[in-house]
């Protein structure tokens, strides 16, 4: 209970600023949604350690889901998204128990390949995803519980929705890599030969990773369907996939924060950038390349490495604030 | 009674027979060393029993049950466990935690409990990781990352991981390797004194080690069982004597 009670505030303080200091209500919606995404990405790749391409599958499949349930079957955003996210679930737990029957290079490119398979999957049934043109008008159908109506049509309670999702999400999370099972998978990561040796049945606790990431994956892919109204191709596409590993790698991957991070500069440099200089992306890969040399734990390790240092120039009266 | 028995244990790559009809017989609470020169089959047999290779024919039986087929993962949970011959340690995590990731891998199921706080989880393997700290000496730096340790003392973990599952039977593959003449001593009088508790069966090439602390000796040349023995009647066999070329017999 601890470890909720000290990451609540911190993770509402987070929602809060991002909503009262970033420029625009979207911008912070979107920061929130793919800092989610980012987290998915880390859970695999900073606890389990495996680098995969599959996460625009997830996303893609969240999207398209969330959107379909709520057009087809008439259920609410709410539904839609616990839909999108057991689909996700599913989806992740057969691709994973697939794509770890490989290891090192052999995985990376299976779940390149389950990617392109996915794009191909979504392009095809057009009928369904409006191929090329992408799923049109998602609506955002409100929860009606005994007469009390929730809905989510303005920006600014989609803003709540989705912060409140992005808290609790993060809460699940943070207890999962505090868990056993999360040390479990740092020791597999570590040497999967002697935590196999040791009795442990290493493809369960890597599907069991890949389903919890892409659950929240596919119900944070939901959500920014709902938020765009519309679910593009793009999603599913293998670029998707760069981009969510790129987000994961730049904030770190082996602390939750470094999802928000990676997703904060990503969508807001992305954002600010892009307005005055088209090939922007051309600064993200130079930055990629400085993180991965001389940041390995990523933006949050250098974050830490900050605090560090100030509260060792001012005394402990700044750590506790920091902490 | 015997812990672990095989019976004609062949492993064969293709045409090659790595090992061939190898009976052996583990009785409790002894220490039993597996010998021979280099392509004598050992590390093939030490797979085979550890399920890391499948075996091409033959059975083995631990404490009564058939585990022929069971996979490394299955057998350290019916009281089975192992050390590495290259060191094989969680590097970036503490003694402790090392410990209690092996404590852990008994139960097929607390590795998994992602919905409670890992220090709850761990309570329950106190006794097993105080045992393993204390019979290997780490009482004092539980708290070391093990990457920092010297090799001599991974070395050390390496034997107090397979303690810290509380196994019936410790498969040891070579645990003096690599370590340094001053340090063999620690490993050998650690060897030794499991046997009150447990069933060692030790795969070695260093002879001295071998016949000054097993109980039983099964001396193995090209796949197959040459002789076997106590110390007394190994050291006094000339087909022994031959295998090693009088080399290392002396090297005690």
């Amino acid at each position: 209970m601890s470890l909720e009670l000290k990451h609540c505030p911190i993770l509402i303080a987070i929602a809060l600023a991002a909503f009262l200091v970033l420029p625009s209500i979207s911008l912070a919606t979107e920061v929130l949604i793919f800092a989610i995404i980012a987290l998915g990405c880390s859970i695999l790749l900073g606890y389990a350690g495996l680098l995969s391409f599959g996460q625009a599958i997830f996303f893609g499949l969240g999207a398209y889901v969330a959107s379909l349930s709520q057009i087809h079957l008439g259920v609410n955003f709410l539904v839609g998204l616990l839909i999108a996210t057991a689909a996700g679930a599913t989806v992740a737990a057969l691709v994973g128990a697939l794509a770890i029957r490989r290891q090192g290079i052999y995985f990376v490119m299976l779940t390149l390949a389950f990617t392109q398979l996915a794009f191909f999957v979504s392009y095809t049934l057009d009928e369904w995803t409006g191929g090329d043109n992408g799923l049109l008008d998602v609506p955002r159908n409100s929860v009606d519980i005994f007469g009390f109506e929730i809905a989510i049509d303005s920006s600014e309670k989609f803003y709540a929705f989705v912060a409140i999702s992005f808290v609790l999400i993060f809460l699940g999370m943070i207890r999962i890599t505090h868990s056993q099972f999360g040390r479990t998978l740092l020791a597999i990561k570590q040497n999967e030969e002697r935590a196999t040796a040791l009795g442990y049945s290493v493809k369960w606790y890597k599907v069991l990773a890949f389903i919890f990431s892409g659950s929240i994956t596919a119900y944070a892919g939901g959500m920014y369907a709902l938020f765009l109204n519309f679910a593009p191709l793009s999603n599913v596409e293998l670029i998707m996939s760069e981009h969510i590993l790129i987000m994961a790698i730049i904030g770190g991957t082996g602390n939750v924060y470094g999802a928000v991070l990676g997703s904060l500069f990503l969508v807001v440099v992305g954002d600010m950038l892009s307005a005055f200089w088209e090939r922007w992306l051309f600064l993200l890969g130079g930055i990629l390349i400085l993180t991965v040399f001389y940041m390995r734990g990523g933006l949050i390790s250098g974050l830490y490495g900050v605090f560090e240092f100030l509260s060792q120039k001012f005394g402990s009266a700044s750590t506790q604030k920091e902490s | 009674m015997s812990i672990l028995t095989t019976n004609r244990l062949t492993k064969s790559y293709g045409e090659f027979k790595a090992v061939t009809d190898v009976n052996l017989d583990v009785q409790p609470n002894t220490l039993h060393a597996v010998i021979g020169p280099n392509g004598a089959g050992k590390t093939t047999l030490f797979h085979c029993l550890t399920g890391v290779q499948r075996l091409t024919s033959g059975r083995i039986l631990f404490d009564n049950k058939e585990i022929s087929k069971l996979g490394p993962e299955k057998r350290s949970s019916l009281g089975m466990s192992r050390s590495f011959q290259v060191t094989s340690l969680f590097l970036e995590m503490t003694v402790r935690e090392n410990l209690q990731i092996a404590a852990l891998g008994v139960s097929s199921i607390d590795g998994f409990r992602f919905w409670s706080s890992s220090a709850s989880t761990v309570k329950k393997t106190a006794a097993a990781v105080d045992y393993a700290l204390e019979t290997t000496g780490f009482e004092n730096r539980a708290e070391t990352i093990a990457g920092d340790l010297s090799h001599g003392q991974q070395r050390m973990l390496e034997v107090g991981m397979a303690l810290a599952q509380q196994p019936k039977l410790i498969l040891l593959d070579e645990p003096t390797s690599g370590m340094g003449v001053d340090d063999i001593p620690m490993i050998s009088d650690l060897v030794r004194r499991l046997t009150k508790d447990i069933t060692v069966l030790l795969i070695e090439h260093n002879m001295g080690i071998v016949l000054e602390i097993s109980d039983k000796i099964t001396v193995m040349q090209l796949g197959q069982i040459l002789v076997e023995g106590t110390p007394n009647q190994i050291k006094n066999d000339q087909r022994v004597r031959e295998a090693y070329l009088g080399g290392e017999t002396e090297d005690a």
